[in-house]
C-alpha cells in the first residue's frame, strides 16, 4: 500500500472527491464509495470493503476486507483520535477546499506562497522531490483551518522555507519550485 | 480500631496521589479535605473529598507551595491534621513546623528528621559516621579551596550533586576530566537556580547502577521496621518511570542486608512515621544515596506485595497509636510493578503533551489497580507535573506481574492526550527487561528500540478507514463518487 501513489487519471471526478488525511507528517488521499450499502474506502492506488460498528462508550468494530479490529474513538470529524491494538493515532481530517499557488505575472506556478498568515503544520516534500500538479507541497493551519497548499504545475522542490512550527504572514512564500525538465516527472 | 485525635484531614496535594490518600482517610470515618486550584478542571480528588479548599497563587505549582496560605486555609476550614502527599511541601521543614505550631497534626516525620535528610551532605555525613555504607566523595564543605582537586582525584566517572538537591534534580555525570571545572560551574549556577544554594558535592558514579530502596514505617513508640525493598533502575534523566517489589535480581542475604541498614539509618535519626532510605547498588556493593522523609509516588508496589495500606499505617502511627506489627509479621506476597502513565511523547525527547481527555478506560482485572489524577474532560496543561496515573500490576511472581502489566497496558484507553503508553509497553517488553537486567541507564541505552514503529498496512488501513466511515464530510462526499467505481470496486495495480 503506497502512500501518495499513482491514481488512474482517466477516472474523471474520483480525484476532487478525495479528502486529505494527515497523520504525523504522512498524508494520504482518501474517499468513500458505495454508502451505504456496501461501503468501499477509495485510496490512491487501491479500494477496499469496510465497515465501522459503533457499541458505545467511545467503542467499535472496524473490518477491512473481512480483517476485524476492535477500537477506541474520539474527537471530532476534524480531528480524530483512534485507540488499536494498543496504539494511538491522531488523524486530522483536512477539507477537500484546497488553495493552489497564488497566480501573478511572471510567477508561473514555482512560488507557492501562503494565501493567509499562519503556521506551518507538516511538510510532506523535501528538497530535491518531483512533484506533479495537485501534490500537497506543504500543510498549514490558520485560525483552526488547516489546509493543503498544492502544486500547480509539474516541478522539482527547490527549497522548502519555513519549518514545522514556523509561523508565515499572508504571501509569504512557502515552497520554490524549478520547473521540471524534460523527462522528469 | 484507633481513636483518632483528629477527625479532619486536609491532603495539601493534588492528581493522583491526592485521591488515593482521600480514598483511605475516608475508609477510617475521617472527614477528608483537599485543596484545589483553578488549573485543575476535573480531578478524582475533588469528588472524594468532602470539602474543597481553593488555593491560587502566581502560577499553579506556586500556590501549592504557598505555606501561609494553605495553613491559613486549612484552620479556617476545620482541618485538624494535614497529610503532605510527595513533593510540593511534603519535605519542607518549615510546613511541618507551621502545621504543628497551628495545633494541627502533621503526617509525617518531625521537623528535624526533615532537615537532616534534606540536606543531603549533612545526611550523608550522618550516615557515614555510623559506619552506613556511601560511595566515595568530595563534600565541597570540607574545604572549598580543595574541592576541585579531592573531586578530580576521585577519578571519573564522577556525579556531581547538589547539597540542596534531591529527586535526581540538578545531577551531572563527568565522564572527561578536563570538562570537571565547567561541569562543576554549572551545576553551582543550576544549584542556586533552582535550589537557592550553590553548595555540592561529587561521588564515584557506580556504572551500570541499580536503584534499590527500602520502605520504612516508624511509631511514636521506638519500632522501627522496613516493608521490603522496592527497585526503581527503569529512570529517564534520573526520573523514575517503572518500579517493582521486591528487588528479584538480588539473593535474600543482600536484600536483607541493604534492609537492616535503612532501619539502622532511620531509627539513628529518630525517624517517624513513613519513609524510604534509596541506595546505589553496582559491582556487588550498595551504597546510600538519600533518605526520602515521605510517601513516595511508588508505594503502591509495596502494598501489594505485603497487603498493607501505607496511608492507613502513616495516620495510626501520627494518631500515636503503636505499629500493630512486628518486622517477623511484614510478609512479602508475590512480585507487583508499577507503571507510571506520563503525558509525555515518548518519540520526541519526551517532550510534554497537553489536551483534553476524551476518553479515559483504565485497565481492569485480576491483580491490576490504577491510581488516577485524571478523569474524562480534564484538560491537561503543562501547569503541573505531567504524571496522569499509576497503573500497578501484582502477579504471583514477576513474569506473571509483567505479563498482566503488558496485557493491561494494552488494554488501557486514553485518547485525546498524548502519552507514554505504547512506549511503557515497549519498555516491558524489551528482553533485558523481562531478565531482569535492568540498570538507571537502560532506557537511554535502548531508545531506538523504544521509539514507536511504523504500523501494518492493516492496522493503518483500518485507522483511515474508522476515520473516513467516522467523519461526516467525507461520508457526504462519497454520494457523489459516480456509482460507476462503486460497481467496479477495487482496482489494484
Amino acid at each position: 500500500m503506497r502512500c501518495r501513489g499513482c491514481m488512474p487519471r482517466s477516472v474523471p471526478g474520483v480525484t476532487e472527491m478525495m479528502h486529505l488525511f494527515r497523520i504525523g507528517s504522512a498524508l494520504w488521499e482518501v474517499a468513500l464509495a458505495g454508502l451505504p450499502e456496501a461501503p468501499l474506502l477509495l485510496l490512491r492506488d487501491e479500494a477496499c470493503r469496510v465497515s465501522l460498528e459503533t457499541l458505545g462508550g467511545a467503542a467499535a468494530i472496524v473490518q477491512v476486507d473481512g480483517a476485524r479490529f476492535a477500537i477506541h474513538l474520539a474527537g471530532t470529524d476534524e480531528q480524530r483520535f483512534i485507540h488499536i491494538e494498543g496504539e494511538v493515532f491522531e488523524i486530522a481530517v483536512l477539507d477537500p477546499l484546497t488553495v493552489h499557488a497564488h497566480k501573478e505575472a511572471g510567477n508561473t506556478g514555482l512560488l507557492a506562497r501562503a494565501p493567509m498568515p499562519g503556521c506551518v503544520v507538516a511538510c510532506p516534500v523535501g528538497v530535491g522531490a518531483a512533484v506533479r500538479p495537485g501534490d500537497s507541497l506543504v500543510m498549514i493551519e490558520s485560525m483552526k483551518l488547516e489546509v493543503a497548499i498544492k502544486a500547480e504545475r509539474a516541478g522539482v522542490v527547490q527549497a522548502v522555507h519555513f519549518d514545522v512550527g514556523s509561523t508565515f504572514e499572508k504571501d509569504a512564500v512557502l515552497v520554490t519550485l524549478v520547473a521540471a525538465t524534460e523527462g522528469q516527472a | 480500631m484507633t481513636k483518632f485525635p483528629f477527625d479532619s484531614v486536609l491532603v495539601a496535594n493534588r492528581g493522583e496521589i491526592a485521591a488515593r490518600i482521600l480514598r483511605t482517610v475516608k475508609s477510617l470515618g475521617l472527614r477528608g479535605l483537599v485543596l484545589h486550584h483553578a488549573a485543575d478542571t476535573s480531578a478524582p480528588a475533588l469528588r472524594l473529598a468532602d470539602g474543597i479548599i481553593a488555593i491560587d497563587g502566581a502560577n499553579p505549582i506556586a500556590a501549592f507551595l504557598d505555606s501561609g496560605q494553605i495553613v491559613e486555609k486549612a484552620i479556617r476550614a476545620g482541618a485538624q491534621a494535614v497529610h503532605p502527599g510527595y513533593g510540593f511541601l511534603s519535605e519542607n521543614a518549615e510546613f511541618c513546623r507551621a502545621v504543628t505550631n497551628a495545633g494541627m497534626v502533621f503526617v509525617g516525620p518531625g521537623p528535624e528528621a526533615i532537615d537532616l535528610m534534606g540536606d543531603k551532605v549533612r545526611a550523608r555525613a550522618f550516615v557515614a559516621a555510623r559506619g552506613f555504607p556511601v560511595a566515595p566523595s568530595a563534600i565541597e564543605d570540607d574545604d572549598p579551596a580543595s574541592f576541585a582537586a579531592r573531586a578530580r582525584a576521585l577519578d571519573v566517572p564522577l556525579l556531581i550533586k547538589p547539597a540542596a538537591g534531591g529527586g535526581g534534580k540538578g545531577m551531572r555525570i563527568v565522564r572527561d576530566l578536563a570538562r570537571l571545572e565547567e561541569e562543576l560551574a554549572a551545576a553551582r549556577r543550576e544549584g542556586e537556580r533552582y535550589f537557592g544554594d550553590g553548595r555540592l558535592y561529587v561521588e564515584r558514579y557506580v556504572e551500570r547502577p541499580r536503584h534499590i530502596e527500602v520502605q520504612i514505617l516508624a511509631d511514636q513508640h521506638g519500632t522501627t521496621v522496613h516493608l521490603h525493598e522496592r527497585e526503581c533502575s527503569l529512570q529517564r534523566r534520573f526520573q523514575k518511570i517503572v518500579e517493582e517489589a521486591p528487588c528479584a535480581a538480588l539473593p535474600v542475604a543482600e536484600r536483607t542486608e541493604i534492609c537492616d541498614a535503612a532501619v539502622g539509618i532511620a531509627a539513628a535519626a529518630g525517624y517517624r512515621n513513613a519513609g524510604t532510605v534509596e541506595f546505589i547498588y553496582g559491582g556487588g556493593s550498595f551504597y546510600f544515596l538519600e533518605m526520602n522523609t515521605r510517601l513516595q509516588v511508588e508505594h503502591p508496589v509495596t502494598e501489594a506485595i505485603t497487603g498493607l495500606d501505607l496511608v492507613a499505617e502513616q495516620l495510626r502511627i501520627a494518631a500515636g497509636e503503636k505499629l500493630r506489627f512486628g518486622q517477623v509479621d511484614v510478609q512479602s506476597h508475590g512480585h507487583a510493578v508499577e507503571l507510571r502513565i506520563y503525558a509525555e511523547d515518548a518519540d520526541r525527547e519526551f517532550a510534554p503533551c497537553t489536551g483534553k481527555v476524551l476518553v479515559w478506560r483504565p485497565a481492569v482485572g485480576d491483580g491490576v489497580r490504577v491510581d488516577s489524577g485524571i478523569e474524562e474532560g480534564a484538560v491537561v496543561t503543562s501547569g503541573f507535573d505531567p504524571m496522569l496515573a499509576k497503573l500497578i500490576v501484582h502477579g504471583k511472581d514477576r513474569a506473571e506481574a509483567l505479563e498482566r502489566a503488558e496485557r493491561a497496558l494494552t488494554q488501557t484507553v486514553l485518547l485525546g492526550c498524548g502519552n507514554n503508553l505504547g512506549f511503557l509497553r515497549r519498555l516491558i517488553g524489551l528482553q533485558e527487561v523481562q531478565d531482569g537486567l535492568i540498570h538507571t541507564g537502560l532506557i537511554a541505552d535502548h531508545a531506538d528500540r523504544l521509539r514507536t514503529p511504523a504500523p501494518s498496512a492493516a492496522v493503518l488501513r483500518a485507522v483511515l478507514a474508522a476515520t473516513a466511515l467516522s467523519s461526516r464530510a467525507v461520508r457526504e462526499a462519497a454520494d457523489a463518487v459516480p456509482r460507476l467505481h462503486a460497481a467496479i470496486g477495487a482496482w489494484r495495480n
